[in-house]
């Protein structure tokens, strides 16, 4: 599968004429895939995210003045995202989880095959949601520790330092990583 | 054997991806998305709506004009606060504004105020209230003000009345001109400034009513009783005797007074002066005395009528009228 990144994900558009009908059927799928991702495939939570995002999308659209949408929309999804992660982090998302059916929506069972991959989710998943994102949007996405800070608001240095912990952590974890970022 | 961490998760994420957006997650999206949306872009223009119509029903409440109301035979001035009363008077509070279209009246309270509305004219039981009437045809009559001592004739004017329901008042003319019409007929003339106040004065009660008869001549000592069989026309009176003479003239001079006719009244007494019985002459020359002090307001005529009276009389029975009256009008002693 052709990885899906920033740059390349949506096509820019110089049409001012948003009508937002349009944008959605032409973006949801890609913004659902970001979800997906970052939610480590929790469908539910990847679908409660593009939902946000394409509110936000209809919110600013009117004054949105942007030659890049699919930068625009990967920016508010990964934010979308990670709020939605550091959320559930808090002790008081924590303790909705629980009452929460969210733990049965897990990834599929093609994962359950495939030892090593579920394996590498399940550790990504462990890590906390910045180091989480900032590990994801590399890996995955392939952005450079520069375009990372810039998508979350962080600086590079923080990225840097999320990335070190992120590796520190998998590696604790008898995975090798080519630490090269 | 070590295992690569990326290579490892990029497998499981092309293993996550591959399936897309699953159809139920579409639709549960489309819908989340777009009825909301809609219903709110609905809810929103339904808010716009009824507050437009809001406005506009307020915008045409606050500028169309508000329907006058009528109370007791008058129409209301949109603030006006008034009161019925048992007698069909209308109580109005102080600066109320009231109608009378059809007579071109205009009625504004001064003080508490009661008025009700006749068919011979607008009636002041009480109050003090400044009356605006529109000009009017001489075809078309005066419109009357009715009071207690009279009635108030106009054709088009401006004025304030003052009753305070005990027989007293006044009318106080501002522009125009109006008639006062006493409770005996005559009539009195205000001009722009003057005050007219009733009841008006009279001077000697007893001798201003017009005598009816001969009967109202008390006394008249020096002559008995006058058979009623006896009476005869005024035009023959030189025919009979003193008495009827004397019947006749005080008949005549009571017409006279109820048409304000002083002058025609002066005349007859100075003719009659000299004839009758001393008694009848001391009467005529103390009418004539009247009615130059009080109605012609001549005290140069009157001062020497009195005079001349006093000589005449030195003893006479008027003499407390005539001090009176002469020293109202400042005669030399």
């Amino acid at each position: 599968m052709e990885p899906i990144t920033a740059s390349t994900a949506l096509p820019a558009t110089d049409d001012r004429v948003l009508v937002f009908d349009e944008l959605y059927r032409a973006h949801r799928d890609r913004v659902y895939a970001w979800a997906v991702r970052y939610g480590t495939g929790r469908v539910a939570w990847a679908e409660d995210v593009t939902h946000d995002v394409f509110l936000q999308l209809h919110k600013h659209l009117a004054r949105l003045e942007t030659d890049d949408l699919g930068a625009w929309l990967y920016r508010v999804t990964a934010n979308t995202a990670l709020a939605r992660l550091r959320s559930e982090a808090s002790w008081l998302g924590r303790l909705s989880r629980v009452f929460s059916a969210e733990e049965a929506d897990r990834p599929d069972d093609a994962l359950e095959r495939r030892d090593d991959a579920a394996e590498a989710l399940r550790l990504l998943e462990t890590l906390p949601p910045k180091e989480k994102m900032a590990v994801s949007m590399h890996v995955l996405d392939g952005l450079t520790q520069r375009e990372i800070a810039r998508t979350l608001g962080l600086s590079e240095g923080y990225v840097s330092k999320l990335l070190a912990r992120g590796w520190q952590k998998i590696r604790a974890a008898g995975w090798e990583v080519d630490d090269v970022a | 054997m070590s295992r690569d961490f990326k290579a490892a998760l990029q497998r499981a994420d092309e293993t996550l991806l591959a399936p897309g957006m699953p159809r139920a997650v579409r639709a549960r999206l489309d819908a989340r998305l777009f009825t909301p949306v809609r219903k709110r872009e609905r809810l929103v223009m339904a808010v716009v709506v009824l507050a437009s119509m809001l406005v506009g029903f307020f915008l045409v409440q606050w500028v169309a004009p508000k329907r006058p109301s009528s109370s007791g035979g008058f129409e209301l001035a949109p603030d006006a606060r008034v009161e019925v009363t048992r007698e069909a008077a209308v109580e109005l509070s102080p600066a109320t504004v009231v109608f009378d279209r059809p007579r071109g009246v205009r009625v504004t309270s001064i003080g508490r105020t009661s008025l009700r509305r006749e068919l011979r004219g607008i009636r002041v039981l009480t109050g003090e209230a400044e009356f605006e009437v529109q000009k009017r045809s001489p075809e078309a009559g005066p419109v009357r003000v009715l009071v207690s001592g009279g009635s108030i004739e106009v054709h088009g004017t401006r004025f304030t009345v003052k009753e305070t329901g005990a027989g007293t008042g006044s009318v106080a003319l501002h522009e125009g001109a109006i008639d006062f019409v006493d409770e005996d007929g005559v009539t009195h003339v205000v001009r722009p400034g003057e005050t007219l106040r009733w009841p008006l004065p009279r001077p000697v009660e007893p001798i201003l009513d017009e005598p009816e008869s001969v009967e109202d001549l008390e006394p008249l000592p020096l002559l008995g009783p006058l058979p009623k069989k006896e009476r005869r026309p005024a035009a023959d009176w030189r025919l009979f005797d003193q008495r009827v003479h004397a019947e006749a003239v005080i008949t005549e001079l009571g017409q006279l007074r109820k048409q304000g006719a002083w002058n025609d009244a002066v005349h007859l007494l100075e003719r009659e002066l000299n004839r009758g019985a001393p008694d009848t002459r001391e009467r005529l020359s103390f009418e004539l005395g009247l009615i130059l002090t009080w109605q012609m307001k001549d005290a140069a005529a009157a001062c020497a009528h009195w005079a001349q009276h006093q000589r005449e009389y030195p003893e006479g029975r008027f003499d407390g009228e005539v001090d009176r009256a002469a020293a109202s009008l400042g005669c030399a002693p």
